[in-house]
């Protein structure tokens, strides 16, 4: 009886690791093919280097790229998350009909195929004069972004105990200073983790950029992607991919240890 | 309060709804070849040029068939990773967690690179299955429909794996003790009582996976080398190759179509089950 | 002072406050108690601003106060969960309100550790609100009140969150310090232990009503209807049937043989009533005597170390008396009791009206 508990458990760890070295096969091969020392791909490594570690600091291209990806990611996200708050504050106590119907319309990005988006817009600002403009490719991933926010800031709100604003207003705050010194101070720790989410997504999102991004201003998984339909296969990328992804590694930890937010996909 | 609302709801409907209206009013426009754009009158000519062509079918049924094919996977794999996950405490499950939901937040064009790599000719999987001795000359995985699956099916699989893990750990424990009690061993406590718990949670991430398949398109684009066509391929291939909008718009169109009949299924499914229920 | 005058309030279509009018003098505790619904917490969001749109007018010391929004009516708010700020220390959050009145610094200094020393917190002033206890936690809600020097101070079920031992001393401690401070004081509850022992007046509530408005024992002695009676006291008091045709009296059916010992009740007209006598005001008997006494069925003794529980059914009825004898009685047996009629009221069986209640007791 307790072998076969004992057999079972281990199968079931078996199959686990199985999946889990599936679902991570990719990742790990960017990152051991980083390391390789020739000019193709190679996992395991021909010989070990950290040659386009280095050639990755100085490339202009990939910097400026990544550069780019940086500054569409932070500014969306910042955008997002001062329209936000108001939004979750207004679907916490707005009126119900108005409120669900505006929920369902503010997570659709989630759900809908992102090359249709793409299209879309590319089709509808494509006479106008703001296409590839910066503004509108901020404008695009501040929609990307907001259904992470608006459910983390929402799940926030809803961990949140109103009573608090009312001992405010009975002290004499205004709702303007209820909001400032009790409600925001609150929720933040939520924003944070909203905003990070948001930043990372942001930073990956491949599809809607290819779209209605400038051609002068790539972002970096739009350059990575290019390079990979024409030349294939890149190790300096691998590079740059690898530090990516040490970088998300440790984000996530922190965001895993400290708010659980793995709770927030799907 | 309400008013709170506008800002962000003025922003979704400048560039999130108004495209899609757009792209629906763009798929009856009539295409020129060699005009870039689209003009008058309106006409179902995107639509019927669609059905008419057998081309157009084979690239439906075959997204939509790999797309089943990916899910079904992704469940069967998806489904011992869940179950141990749920089981798991402390730093272990945190650890678990952060790696399940990497690959989503690298992005998918670094999963992308990642099978390109193993699954290229001079590829991981190639030279392994050469050192076996398994074979001789490299087998071309990509540009295939099998490597678009693989790739399908690693993307979405912690789409699949969350909901899971997440009903099963709603499962009371003393639903179990109680069946233990009654003389059922571990594999009837399984397949009787927590197998049929889950199916709620393999439901809704069965429904997310296939749609998203559907969606996809840097993974079919990527991993099929643009020798296998799916739905988002030709969307983009009309849109940015070859230039013709509304034939473009009208396969987003029909896919959207697909997505909302998935969509009140699964709804008309649920009302029907909670009706059941009470 | 505070005034309510001919409050009434409508929540879509259910009205939940009808023409409430309640003057709370200065320096005065008084407690609004009620069963759930009844309008009480209504009336405490009602004065403290958190609710408007009702009928009639709310004055503080003659000013209509209506239409001033709820932060700028100065009105202490104490809440059942306290509220506490969490991201903010004991001393910032006595300090708030202080903020928010636009007091100079050096001041809001002086005041807060006036209002600590208060409520006996001097020493707390750096620690979190969630490292106090319950008890602590209350009194830092009502240093923030005492802090702002509020007109009125509302507490919202003052005791309801604190363990049974920690009430009875809080009770007294709340009383103390109220009565110190001298603000005129609200308290909301549905506990009548709570009122009892806090409120110099009690207004019972029910439905949207003050059924009664008075000094406890006013209440507890000579209350005004059924529901005020048997709201009050526990175990709550007994209704028996009271019957008047002519000359007979019979009391849950068993006829009054003995016209003299009904004193009053032999001048009530005819009619159904309910006689209400507390199980305090009930003797138990081993065996009747030439006295009016009521047959009955013991159906379960409870002995409670200073008093005994009993309680018998007479004609299918369930009733309680209360004694403090340590008696050998046992359920089943058959017990007889007296009822003391000059303690009793008397109320009309349809209405619930008090028709006739003693005369208050003059030590009261």
């Amino acid at each position: 009886m307790k072998r076969q508990k004992h057999l079972s458990r281990f199968l079931l760890a078996l199959a686990a690791i199985v999946v889990l070295v599936f679902l991570l096969a990719p990742i790990i091969a960017v990152i051991g093919g980083s390391f390789n020392g020739e000019g193709y791909f190679s996992f395991p490594p021909d010989t070990w280097s950290v040659r386009w570690y280095q050639a990755a600091a100085s490339n202009e291209e990939h910097l400026s790229s990544l550069a780019h990806s940086l500054k569409v990611a932070s500014v969306a996200t910042l955008i997002s998350v001062v329209l936000c708050i108001p939004a979750s504050l207004a679907l916490v106590k707005g009126s119900r009909k108005l409120t669900s119907f505006m929920k369902k319309i503010f997570m659709a990005p989630i759900f809908l195929p992102a090359i249709v988006w793409g299209v879309g817009m590319l089709l509808f600002f494509g006479k106008t004069n703001v296409r590839g403009s910066f503004g509108l490719l901020v404008a695009a991933h501040v929609v990307l972004v907001t259904p992470y926010l608006i459910r983390v800031v929402g799940s926030s709100l809803d961990e949140f105990n109103f009573t608090l604003e009312d001992a405010a207003i009975s002290l004499g705050a205004t709702p303007a200073q209820t909001f400032l010194r009790v409600t925001l101070p609150l929720i933040s720790p939520g924003v944070v983790v909203g905003a990070v989410f948001g930043f990372m997504i942001s930073f990956s999102e491949l599809i809607i950029t290819l779209f209605i991004a400038g051609s002068n201003f790539t972002t970096f998984p739009v350059r990575v992607y290019s390079e990979m339909r024409t030349e294939g296969l890149n190790p300096m990328v691998l590079a740059y991919s690898t530090i990516i992804v040490v970088v998300v590694l440790v984000i996530s930890i922190i965001g895993e240890k400290c708010a659980r937010w793995s709770r927030f996909f799907s | 309060m309400n008013m709170l609302l506008l800002p962000l709801a003025a922003l979704f409907f400048v560039m999130f709804i108004i495209p899609f209206f757009y792209l629906l009013y763009t798929s009856f426009l009539t295409y020129t070849s060699g005009q870039v754009s689209p003009g008058m009158p309106f006409t179902l000519g995107s639509y019927l040029k669609f059905f008419r062509d057998s081309y157009y079918a084979v690239v439906i049924g075959r997204t939509l068939w790999l797309s089943l094919l990916s899910a079904v996977i992704c469940t069967i794999m998806a489904y011992p990773l869940a179950f141990f996950m749920a089981r798991a405490q402390g730093y272990l499950k945190t650890i678990l967690l952060v790696l399940v939901t990497l690959p989503l937040i690298s992005g998918v064009v670094v999963q992308t690179m990642g099978w390109y790599g193993l699954l290229a000719a001079y590829g991981t999987v190639n030279n392994i299955l050469k050192a076996l001795h398994i074979i001789h000359d490299p087998i071309q995985f990509l540009g295939t429909s099998s490597a678009i699956v693989i790739g399908l099916v690693q993307s979405f699989l912690p789409y699949m794996v969350l909901p899971i893990m997440n009903i099963l750990q709603v499962i009371p424990k003393n639903v179990l003790e109680a069946a233990e009690n009654l003389g059922a061993n571990g594999a009837q406590r399984f397949f009787r009582i927590t197998f049929p718990l889950s199916l709620g949670g393999v439901g809704a991430g069965f429904v997310l996976v296939f749609g998203a398949c559907l969606s996809s398109y840097t993974t079919p684009s990527i991993l099929g080398s643009g020798k296998v066509q799916v739905i988002g391929t030709v969307v983009y291939q009309q849109a940015m190759q070859l230039f013709n909008w509304p034939f473009s718009a009208a396969i987003s169109m029909i896919l959207l179509v697909l997505l909302l009949i998935l969509a009140v299924a699964t709804s008309l499914k649920a009302k029907r089950k909670a009706a059941n229920a009470a | 002072m505070l005034e309510l005058k001919n409050i009434s309030k409508s929540y879509k279509s259910n009205q939940v406050l009808k023409d409430v009018n309640l003057t709370v003098n200065d320096g005065e505790m008084i407690a609004l108690l009620g069963p759930s619904g009844s309008g009480k917490t209504t009336i405490l969001r009602l004065i403290a601003g958190f609710l408007d749109g009702n009928d009639g007018e709310i004055l503080l010391d003659g000013k209509n106060i209506n239409t001033i929004p709820a932060h700028l009516r100065n009105i202490g708010v104490v809440f059942q969960d306290y509220a506490l700020f969490p991201h903010m220390t004991v001393e910032q959050n006595v300090e708030f309100g202080l903020k928010m009145h636009k007091v100079p610094q050096e001041e809001r200094k002086a005041r807060v550790k006036e209002a600590l020393s208060v409520v006996g917190l001097q020493e707390y002033g750096a620690r979190f609100p969630k490292q106090l206890s319950g008890g602590q936690q209350q009194r830092v809600a009502i240093a923030r009140v005492v802090a702002i020097r509020a007109k009125v101070m509302l507490l919202d079920e003052p005791l309801s969150n604190l363990d049974a031992k920690l009430r009875r001393q809080v009770r007294v401690e709340l009383k103390e310090l109220q009565r110190k401070l001298n603000i005129t004081t609200v308290i909301v509850t549905h506990d009548q232990e709570e009122a009892m022992t806090m409120g110099d007046r009690i207004a019972i509530l029910n439905d949207g009503h003050i059924q009664q408005l008075g000094k406890p024992m006013e209440l507890y002695r000579q209350p005004a209807n059924k529901f005020v009676a048997g709201f009050l006291g526990t175990p709550s008091i007994n209704f028996f049937d009271l019957h008047r045709c002519g000359p007979a009296t019979g009391i849950q059916n068993v006829a009054v043989s003995a016209p003299a010992q009904l004193g009053h009740l032999s001048s009530l007209p005819d009619g159904h009533y309910d006689l209400g006598v507390r199980p305090e005001d009930m003797v138990y008997l081993k065996q009747p005597d030439d006295a009016f006494c009521l047959p009955a069925d013991v159906t379960l003794v409870e002995h409670l170390g200073a008093e005994t529980l009993i309680y018998f059914s007479s004609n299918a009825k369930a009733f309680c008396c209360r004694t403090e004898l340590s008696l050998s009685v046992e359920q089943g047996q058959k017990a007889w009791f007296h009822l003391n009629f000059a303690r009793a009221s008397i109320f009309d069986s349809e209405s619930g009206k008090c028709v006739y209640s003693p005369d208050s007791d003059p030590q009261i």
